[in-house]
């Protein structure tokens, strides 16, 4: 069937199921290429479709059925029942969904799977006659069976709605007010809830509506604590499915009871059996996370023509037919299943499953494209969009606006990258893989373009720039930008020196490269070779609008030392929460001072006011170390989470921990009794955290170690003098009290804080199985970070920790 | 003791602690940062080295330059070297400032935070004294005799089994220490000849302090005077030599000894 949406849509629909045939929507949209893949896939018997699509879309060859033209043979053919046998086994429909080889799979469903589709849906959700649903999906994708069969097959009324209405929000906003039972995707309802509140001062005309769903995507708290309060009279669910397990895996009723902070996707529907699976496919227990598996009877027969993709992707368990979703999850104590991300490149975008491996092929096939990656990136309203970053082939004329014909030739419209970047190589992890976390994030790419970006105009700024290009893997570079600040790190620019002498003979000191901007180390280039300077003629740069920072002493008796980055300006009307940054601590605060200022600029210059302090006996704060305790680092903590409280009331808090700062952090939370305690905090991002202090006190000891060798060479045998009430580690004398009390450091048994931690960790430290168990067990989101180098390198002192991408990560969570 | 902060120069950019005696200063001190370490300096020093100068009645600024630690960037168009130089000018502005005019003022820091120093005492004649911490050096033939010395008695240790090398100190040995992004280049015998007879010439102090970090080029306390044969130091010009010591002085006690040594030469 390919038509534009309109009511023959529904009545194909029935017919097909009448003569038991199989149903295969065809997008009139897609492209000419994909359209011909699929008729070569399913070779059907009939293509019903109008006489206008019919003259333009390629099904030369095949038998049609025009709706419009044959109208009369429709209307002479009987209406009674054909008695014709009913066969569960026979496939119902086929819908194609993007598959990781360049080529569509046919999702092959069963009658059977569609009468659980059907049913187990009106149960849980009690559809009847009354109620009005709109078919908001497009009808190539599995959800609208939902939508189109629900109200028919319970006696009640569909609406369907022409795509410009549905792309409309304020005209979805008026359907809204005039169906009883509706489900939309996050990306969707986000637009028509804003344009509700835009236009309605309140919400008595969404009364109506007694059932309001989401899905498809990740649902956020937000958006579901939204839908509570316009549609007041609603009851409001997550579905989660797929085409493989007929759509309808898990459901969460949302509570009104409470304020929700985190989304489940609850529990399985009838007849569906959920289980959370370990790489070998063995169940973990509650709260452990693995791949989110579904048998039961709406697991579908498997994908057309693809018998090995079937069985890879469909195995037996415990005697029953499962489908992996791909999906990492876990199930909570209450039964609930919670979704933690992708395991594998398949992305979620505005309620489609899209296989990036499918763009990726298809980019690599466009002109002049040596090589190419997409992804699913966040813009600053939060909406995901798809990148394509390509690598034109030496020799080819870089064109991006004829790999996007290609693209708009070959896939749908959903899965056309919105931008298309090109670079001079993709980056390589440690295991020369190509590695999608280090590809330049959508703020980066609008950084360098953006309006106020000063294009590097002499001859210097040009060599440097092209340069930093080429070892940076980025596209554009600007006059302000800092070589470090674009993600460069040590090896890096050893390589710039290296190669600015060898290409230009430019001499380069690395202590300017660290410190200077773009447009300043070519002025110094300049004068080195005796040309004029912009400063020589009197030029001077526009100073950067930067946040208001102040140092100041805080906390009891003033002792700690800290610094509050201000916004320089919000947006009116805007809260963004204030970051409390718990740092390192040691030798790897100093290291990390670099990074952790450049973390707190870029949040105070999108909105977000910070603090980050020195703990007692620590940097500038008051007191030595040896007088320093777990009991006091803790207190800090709290102490300076109220001192953020009282510069920012009102103002929701996020703690963001490094190290041993992370796990201080947690820790505070459960001061003893006269401590300092934390206020509530919102959100928790969890840099790397130590997770154990035994562990911690270990690497310093062994690291300290090694610093003796290392000055044996300076001493002679010669022995540093041991006090026996403290011990020296790399650098800070700890009393043997407080090494004992780190020692006795250790992550919560239960999470002691009210909201769900993140993790940023490295992939290394993901892969340690004792960090990874530890982590799971903390019932936290885990974003794997591309660090190099590392916080734990063996040479780690000697090194500045570069911005490995932290800031962005960071920034990403909070906005 | 008491310690606050001081944010100075245009818009408040530069961010610095100062620390003040119980009593009047008798005299005052900034400490220039170090390479690329914050304020507080390499583990502390200038936190501690300040706290210690405090008790002898100095009052002490430590302050990050533009681009480290606290201190954003200034986006003027001058060269690295220009702008630090401008900075510590807003520095001595500041402590002189708080500590009061009368107040003499010296300059002091490690590595680049020596050359630093003693680079702008050289422009500033209100210096009064400078504390250098392993700056310049220059190798004499009392040093190369010294050096050859040194290692072979490192290679009899060797091979007693008393002495072994670190693996950091083997690869660095063996890279010709090319994995170093900071290929610090130290201040020419020429530019520091003349500024050392400037400052001696108008009656300031200096003092030179060597650790072991620096053994691949001062390796004796009268190497100091052999480096500049053409000027008469006159008293004015002191050194300590703490070979045991490193660079960046990680064991505790050799931060003490180092204080210690600094505080009684301004104290």
């Amino acid at each position: 069937m390919s038509l534009e949406p309109s009511l023959d849509v529904a009545v194909v629909l029935l017919a097909v199921q009448k003569v038991g045939a199989t149903f295969v929507p065809l997008e009139p949209t897609y492209p000419a290429a994909r359209i011909r893949t699929i008729l070569e896939d399913t070779m059907p018997t009939l293509v019903v479709t109008s006489a206008s699509l019919a003259a333009k879309l390629p099904f030369e060859g095949h038998a049609l059925f025009l709706v419009d033209d044959d109208i009369a043979k429709i209307s002479a053919l009987s209406s009674d029942d054909l008695g014709l046998p009913i066969d569960l086994e026979r496939t119902a429909y086929v819908y194609y969904t993007s598959g990781t080889t360049g080529k569509p799979k046919g999702v092959m469903a069963s009658y059977a799977n569609l009468a659980h589709y059907i049913l187990r849906s009106q149960e849980r959700y009690a559809i009847a006659r009354t109620d009005i649903m709109p078919a908001i999906a497009r009808f190539s994708f599995s959800i609208s069976m939902f939508e189109l069969m629900s109200p028919l097959a319970a006696g009640g009324t569909l609406v369907v709605l022409e795509r410009d209405h549905v792309l409309d929000p304020a005209r979805m906003a008026k359907t809204f007010s005039e169906v009883t039972f509706f489900h939309a995707g996050p990306s969707l309802l986000r637009g028509v809830l804003a344009q509700i509140r835009k236009a309605h001062a309140t919400f008595e005309a969404f009364e109506g509506v007694r059932h309001a769903s989401s899905g498809g995507d990740m649902v956020p708290p937000e958006l579901l604590e939204s839908m509570k309060e316009i549609f007041s009279r609603a009851e409001v669910f997550v579905i989660y499915g797929s085409s493989e397990i007929s759509c309808m895996g898990c459901t969460y009723p949302v509570s009104r009871e409470h304020r929700i902070e985190r989304t489940y996707v609850g529990r399985p529907f009838d007849n569906v059996i959920v289980r959370v699976l370990d790489e070998d496919r063995q169940p973990v227990p509650f709260g452990v996370v693995g791949e989110i598996c579904f048998a039961g009877d709406g697991v579908v027969k498997g994908y057309l023509n693809r018998p090995e993709l079937t069985e890879q992707k469909f195995f037996t368990l415990e005697g029953r037919r499962f489908y992996g979703m791909g999906d990492m999850g876990r199930v909570s104590f209450a039964g609930n299943v919670e979704i933690l991300g992708r395991r594998d490149f398949q992305i979620q975008l505005r309620g489609m499953r899209i296989e990036l491996g499918e763009i990726d092929a298809t980019l690599r096939k466009g002109p002049g494209v040596r090589e190419a990656i997409s992804m699913a990136r966040e813009g600053d309203d939060g909406e995901k969009i798809l990148v394509g970053y390509v690598v034109f082939a030496a020799d080819a004329d870089p064109d991006v606006g004829a790999v996007r014909k290609h693209m708009v030739d070959h896939l749908p419209d959903y899965m056309v990258p919105a931008r298309i970047v090109p670079l001079a190589n993709l980056p390589l992890n440690s295991n020369m893989k190509i590695d999608r976390h280090a590809l330049p994030s959508l703020s980066e790419l609008t950084e360098t373009r953006g309006p106020h970006s000063r294009v590097p105009t002499t001859q210097a700024e040009k060599e440097l720039a092209s340069l930093w290009q080429s070892i940076l893997r980025i596209d554009q570079v600007s006059k302000d930008d800092n070589f470090f600040e674009l993600g460069g790190h040590s090896i890096l620019a050893l390589k710039l020196l290296q190669e600015a002498k060898k290409a230009h003979g430019i001499t380069l000191d690395g202590m300017d490269v660290l410190r200077e901007s773009l447009e300043t180390l070519a002025a110094i280039i300049d004068r080195e070779r005796g040309m004029t300077t912009p400063a020589q003629r009197g030029l001077v740069s526009p100073a950067a609008e930067i946040p208001v920072e102040e140092a100041f002493f805080f906390g009891p008796e003033h002792s700690l030392y800290g610094v509050h980055h201000s916004p320089a300006r919000t947006r009116k009307g805007e809260r963004r929460p204030a970051v409390l940054f718990a740092p390192a601590f040691g030798y790897e605060a100093t290291r990390s001072s670099f990074v952790t200022t450049r973390i707190a600029r870029r949040l105070a210059s999108a909105g977000i006011p910070v603090l980050r302090f020195d703990y007692f006996g620590t940097g500038n704060s008051h007191g030595r170390s040896i007088d320093g305790s777990v009991r006091r680092w803790k207190e800090d903590v709290a102490f300076a989470a109220r001192e953020l409280e009282r510069l920012h009331p009102n103002h929701e808090m996020v703690i963001v921990g490094a190290r041993l700062g992370a796990l201080l952090a947690v820790n505070a939370r459960s001061g003893n009794e006269g401590q300092a305690r934390l206020p509530a905090v919102s959100r928790w991002i969890l840099w790397e955290p130590i997770d154990s202090g035994r562990a911690y006190v270990d690497e310093l000891e062994r690291l300290h170690a090694a610093c003796l060798r290392g000055l044996q060479h300076l001493r002679l045998g010669r022995l540093p003098r041991v006090i026996a009430s403290s011990r020296e580690l790399v650098g800070t004398t700890f009393s043997k009290t407080a090494l004992r009390e780190l020692r006795a450091l250790d992550w919560p048994r239960a999470p002691a804080h009210e909201a769900s931690p993140t993790f940023l960790a490295p992939i290394h430290v993901l892969a340690h199985a004792d960090a990874h168990e530890a982590l799971q067990a903390s019932n936290a989101q885990i974003l794997a970070m591309a660090h190099d180098p590392t916080w734990t390198d063996a040479r780690a002192m000697e090194n500045l920790l570069p911005d490995v991408g932290i800031s962005d990560a960071i920034l990403e969570i909070l906005t | 003791m008491k310690e606050h902060v001081l944010q100075f120069g245009p818009s408040s950019r530069i961010k610095g602690v100062l620390t003040e005696p119980a009593r009047a200063p008798k005299a005052a001190m900034v400490l220039v940062s170090a390479g690329l370490v914050p304020q507080a300096g390499p583990y502390r020093l200038y936190a501690e080295l300040a706290r210690h100068l405090a008790k002898r009645d100095l009052a002490t600024l430590r302050f990050d330059l533009g681009g480290i630690g606290d201190t954003a960037k200034d986006n003027a168009m001058a060269s690295l070297r220009e702008r630090t130089q401008s900075e510590i000018g807003e520095a001595v502005r500041a402590l002189r400032g708080a500590s009061g005019e009368q107040v003499s003022i010296g300059l002091g820091g490690l590595c680049s935070g020596a050359e630093d120093s003693f680079r702008y005492a050289r422009n500033d004649r209100s210096i009064s004294r400078v504390v250098l911490i392993d700056p310049f050096a220059y190798p004499t033939p009392g040093f190369q005799w010294r050096h050859l010395a040194h290692r072979a008695t490192r290679r009899t240790l060797r091979a007693l089994g008393v002495y072994r090398p670190s693996a950091a100190l083997q690869e660095d040995s063996a890279t010709g220490g090319a994995s170093s992004l900071i290929d610090y280049k130290y201040m020419g015998r020429e530019e520091a000849t003349q500024t050392l007879d400037s400052l001696v010439r108008r009656g300031a102090r200096a003092h030179f302090i060597y650790t072991g970090g620096s053994n691949d080029v001062f390796n004796h306390e009268g190497q100091l005077q052999k480096m500049f044969p053409t000027l008469a130091f006159d008293g004015r010009v002191t050194v300590d030599w703490l070979p045991a010591m490193d660079h960046t002085q990680i064991l505790e006690e050799d931060r003490l000894e180092l204080i210690e040594r600094i505080a009684d030469r301004l104290g």
